[in-house]
């Protein structure tokens, strides 16, 4: 067991951390704004869309979740949306089980501080980043998040104002900046074909999933299947 | 409670639920001993996430997705800038959508 130390925010760590999501911040506010505009047309005020921006801060569940918001609220109708956030948010689940070394030099109250920031960009910047930080510099993660946060709490803030000004971001692949930035992201993670056994996996199990139910569930059911591939292949 | 009320807390509600997401995980790890097969597992899970993000996705993204996520792979394993890559991927999805695909 490693003994906890402090944390480390390095200032050179927190501008490479702002550094790596300027490349999505224009996904991002985008996203965000048309979070913000479809909220008001949803009828969330303004308060409400900013707080559910600034503390839930995960747009695919909120996304879902002002799908199915409503104007007289009943207790299913609540349950169902607690259980959608859950549903699409369940990768968070393995993201956070796969921070666990890169946390672990940390006390638990600054790592579980830290894992409240935790999104699939910050995530991605941390598997992107792994060997080019010292360890137990949690910078480059602080600084991820933080622009992320003001980022998507701003846009979010401005959609609601603006309202339709944005008419398809479709138009400009602005909703496919995720997807195609991770397909990036995997090339490097590419160690030869033995090792990508369990992507296949992993592959054929979403695809599956994503075949027979309509949520994001099946993100949950492929990682899940892939990590038990590797974890069951012999070196 | 009026429906103010109830809005805000579905929104805690919805926040606590995603903290619980965030933290499990984590949590979950600390109480499994990190064997040799559990380090395999742990190590093929990035990889394994990615991938069950990236190909649904796509694929419902249409022919759009499937060749931006083709274009920004070539892009990223031939020069290894992983922006050049993104900026490729969506160039060639915004065209294969203004051509009306």
């Amino acid at each position: 067991m490693n003994t906890p130390r402090s944390v480390v925010i390095s200032p050179s760590g927190l501008r490479l951390g702002v550094a790596s999501v300027i490349a999505l911040l224009p996904g991002v506010l985008a996203f965000g704004v048309s979070f913000g505009a479809v909220a008001a047309k949803m009828g969330l005020s303004l308060v409400d869309a900013a707080m559910m921006s600034g503390l839930v801060f995960a747009g695919a569940a909120q996304f879902v979740a002002i799908s199915a918001w409503q104007m007289d609220w009943t207790w299913a109708g609540a349950i169902t949306i607690c259980l959608l956030v859950g549903i699409v948010n369940s990768r968070l689940i393995l993201m956070g089980a796969s921070l666990r070394p890169t946390f672990s030099a940390l006390a638990p109250g600054p790592a579980y501080g830290l894992l409240a920031l935790n999104t699939d960009a910050s995530w991605i910047m941390m598997m992107r980043l792994e060997g080019k930080t010292e360890h137990g510099d949690v910078g480059a993660y602080v600084g991820a998040a933080a622009a992320l946060w003001a980022g998507w709490l701003l846009a979010t803030i401005a959609g609601w104002w603006l309202g339709a000004l944005i008419s398809d971001p479709r138009r400009y692949a602005l909703d496919l900046v995720m997807i195609i930035f991770f397909a990036c992201i995997l090339v490097p993670l590419w160690k030869g074909p033995r090792k990508a056994l369990p992507w296949l996996v992993a592959l054929a199990v979403a695809l599956i999933t994503q075949s027979v139910t309509s949520s994001q569930i099946y993100i949950l059911f492929g990682s899940l299947s892939g990590a038990i591939a590797g974890a069951f292949l012999d070196e | 409670m009026t429906n103010e009320a109830i809005s805000l807390a579905v929104i805690l509600a919805m926040a606590a639920t995603t903290y619980v997401c965030r933290s499990f995980g984590y949590f979950l790890m600390g109480y499994v001993p990190l064997t040799p097969r559990v380090r395999r597992g742990l190590e093929a899970l990035p990889g394994a996430v990615v991938v069950s993000i990236v190909v649904p996705g796509a694929v419902a993204a249409g022919p759009a997705g499937i060749a931006g996520v083709i274009a920004g792979m070539v892009v990223m394993a031939v020069t290894r800038h992983d922006i050049l890559g993104l900026l490729v991927g969506c160039a060639v999805a915004v065209g294969v959508r203004s051509a009306g695909l």
